[in-house]
């Protein structure tokens, strides 16, 4: 346990050295830019989800919009996927 | 001041304008063919005992080869395709003639089958051919491959209006069939053959709250638009003004140098197109406008597809979802020379009433800003020229706003109007034989003609392109007698080669069609080599 304690320390110390040196840099760079907090990260939607929704929608219905949907992919955790949901015969 | 204007024309030679009406116009939709609206037509109809009704001919599937088998051109079954009717000006769809494809092998799917292999031990394998053999209006036994559609009007809002089938007049039924494609002369016997196999899927129809029947067809025919598409599209490589003193597409004053009318400089002479063409009693379509009406087409596909990764003919796919618009068309040429390539496909799926987003590219046309830029220089330079603007420089362009977005008040614009882009017809002008009509429609005259509707012999190109360089700041022989008439939409001083007659040297003529419903000709033949 003190062997994987002391590994996440080195981890950690190593993590703080390079966010250090980078924030160096970009002052470097930046200049008199303006220190304005980045923008949040959008709203991540499971695509899956959506496509499901979306493959449920009732034909005479509005499309769902894509604009600012920022997709996560998550297939890889549902491999049964397109069996239950297409070969279902629940379409 | 007229020699300025033809060396102009010489140096300019007007490159970057690329002219397929609807073909392959923009990124998305050129993955998509089979969605492909390439060209829409909506005119009085014009064959002998139809005063009184209005075809629309709406083409899809882009630049089909006639030889392209095994498969050739079937629409899509996924895809919902529809003609949008607004008959009060507020650019909504007022009636929505909507078409659905579904299609089959035969035997329930299976296919037509061969016993191959040994007496005792053979075994049925189906054929990998659309038809097992010959094809005729008597017998299509052969055929292991069938196209058939619904028709339904759509009164209201295309996804929530009241929805009613259209039948056929003739026995009540809703499934209509479209006729295979033209394989070959030795599938179908002749060219007289299959135009009588075709013949026999045009269907009198029942048209929900109109009294008089309509008619349908569904089929391959022989491509009707016309265009210099190879040499435009190579830096436009001609000198695109009248070179000879054509009567109908010259002004009186050859330009040396210049194309000259010839049907080898329409590349689409070889190929075909299929056609959704509807006819139906102009009352019917009206409303309770001034008799104009405007029309766009367009097509739909589900919105989520998933590809069956065990693909069968029966399923491939599985689709579900909203209908989501993929191609739009009204005006020819539209997507093609107004809208930016950015903007192509998202104009592919809006809709009439939120054009406003689109109306910088009418009032501030980039082509003629384009050509002004790249040529002005040398033109001057060549001519010791005074020439300040070879675009016109009237700003906002209200001469296309009118062309475009509005139609022409007196001729084709609604009592009421609502900016958008649309065909639009007065169904109140009387129709012109087609030994009458004049190609270059309004241009030249003919009020039943371009942009009042479209009909198929009317030369599009050669007026967009006229009409793009400023033929509407100078008076047009609309009047009395055809006196010219101003529209008063710009001045001869804000176009200064706006007089001269651009043309791209594809000749068209009403004559080159039938002039019987759908008009477009029968399609070329597969085979033999040569028959195209």
């Amino acid at each position: 346990m003190s062997h994987i304690n002391a590994k996440w320390r080195i981890l950690a110390a190593a993590s703080v050295a390079a966010a250090s040196l980078a924030a160096c840099h970009n002052d470097h760079n930046n200049g008199s830019a303006p220190k304005t907090p980045p923008p949040p990260p959008p709203t991540s939607v499971d695509f899956s989800t959506f496509a499901k929704n979306a493959f449920a929608a009732n034909a005479n219905t509005t499309p769902i919009s894509l604009d600012g949907v920022n997709f996560a992919f998550d297939v890889d955790n549902e491999p049964t996927a397109f069996d239950a949901l297409v070969m279902s015969g629940t379409y | 001041m007229a020699k300025y204007l033809w060396t102009a024309a010489t140096a300019l030679s007007m490159p970057l304008l690329a002219f397929a009406s609807s073909h392959r116009e923009a990124p998305n939709i050129s993955r998509l063919p089979s969605l492909d609206a390439t060209d829409l037509y909506m005119f009085n109809s014009y064959e002998a005992g139809r005063s009184g009704y209005v075809t629309i001919l709406a083409n899809y599937i882009p630049l089909q080869d006639p030889f392209g088998g095994p498969n050739y051109f079937a629409l899509d079954p996924a895809g919902l395709y529809e003609i949008h009717i607004d008959n009060n000006g507020d650019a909504l769809e007022d009636l929505t003639f909507q078409f659905q494809f579904s299609n089959a092998l035969a035997n329930n799917n299976a296919g037509i089958a061969l016993a191959v292999g040994p007496t005792g031990t053979t075994k049925n394998v189906a054929i990998p051919l659309k038809v097992a053999g010959t094809v005729s209006a008597a017998s299509s036994a052969n055929l292991n491959f069938t196209e058939t559609y619904l028709l339904t009007l759509v009164t209201g809002p295309a996804r929530t209006g009241t929805a009613v089938p259209i039948t056929n007049a003739a026995n009540g039924s809703a499934t209509f069939t479209r006729p295979m494609d033209y394989i070959g002369q030795k599938t179908f016997g002749s060219d007289a053959a299959y135009a009588a196999y075709a013949a026999q899927y045009m269907y009198n129809i029942t048209i929900p709250n109109c009294s008089m029947p309509g008619r349908v067809f569904v089929g391959q025919r022989k491509e009707g638009f016309v265009v210099n598409l190879g040499e435009t599209f190579d830096l436009i490589n001609n000198v695109p003004i009248e070179g000879d003193n054509d009567p109908v597409y010259g002004n009186g004053t050859p330009f040396p140098g210049g194309i000259v009318q010839s049907a080898s400089n329409n590349v689409l002479a070889n190929k075909n197109i299929t056609t959704l063409a509807l006819e139906v009693p102009a009352a019917c379509l009206k409303g309770t406008g001034n008799g104009v009406i405007g029309a766009w087409t367009t097509a739909s596909s589900r919105q989520v597809r998933i590809l069956n990764p065990n693909a069968t003919f029966a399923k491939p796919e599985v689709n579900g979802g909203a209908w989501t618009q993929v191609s739009r068309l009204g005006m020819p040429l539209v997507n093609e020379l107004v809208i930016g390539i950015p903007d192509k496909d998202h104009f592919n799926s809006s809709a009439p009433k939120d054009d406003a987003q689109f109306a910088t590219y009418v009032t501030n046309p980039t082509l003629p800003a384009l050509l002004n830029t790249l040529f002005l220089a040398p033109v001057n330079a060549t001519l010791a020229a005074p020439l300040t603007n070879l675009a016109p420089t009237n700003f906002p362009r209200n001469d296309l706003v009118a062309a475009f977005l509005t139609g022409f008040k007196g001729l084709n614009q609604e009592s009421t109007v609502t900016a958008s882009e649309m065909l639009r017809l007065n169904t109140t002008i009387a129709e012109v034989p087609a030994a009458a009509q004049k190609t270059l429609g309004v241009a030249a005259g003919d009020v039943a003609g371009f942009p009042n509707g479209r009909r198929p012999g009317d030369d599009v190109v050669d007026v967009a392109l006229r009409v793009v360089m400023g033929a509407l700041c100078y008076p047009l022989p609309i009047g009395a007698n055809g006196a010219p008439t101003n529209l008063g939409l710009c001045l001869p001083a804000d176009a200064p080669v706006g007089n001269a007659a651009f043309t791209d040297g594809a000749p068209i003529s009403a004559l080159d069609f039938d002039q019987t419903f759908p008009y477009l000709k029968t399609p070329l033949p597969g085979s033999p080599v040569g028959a195209m």
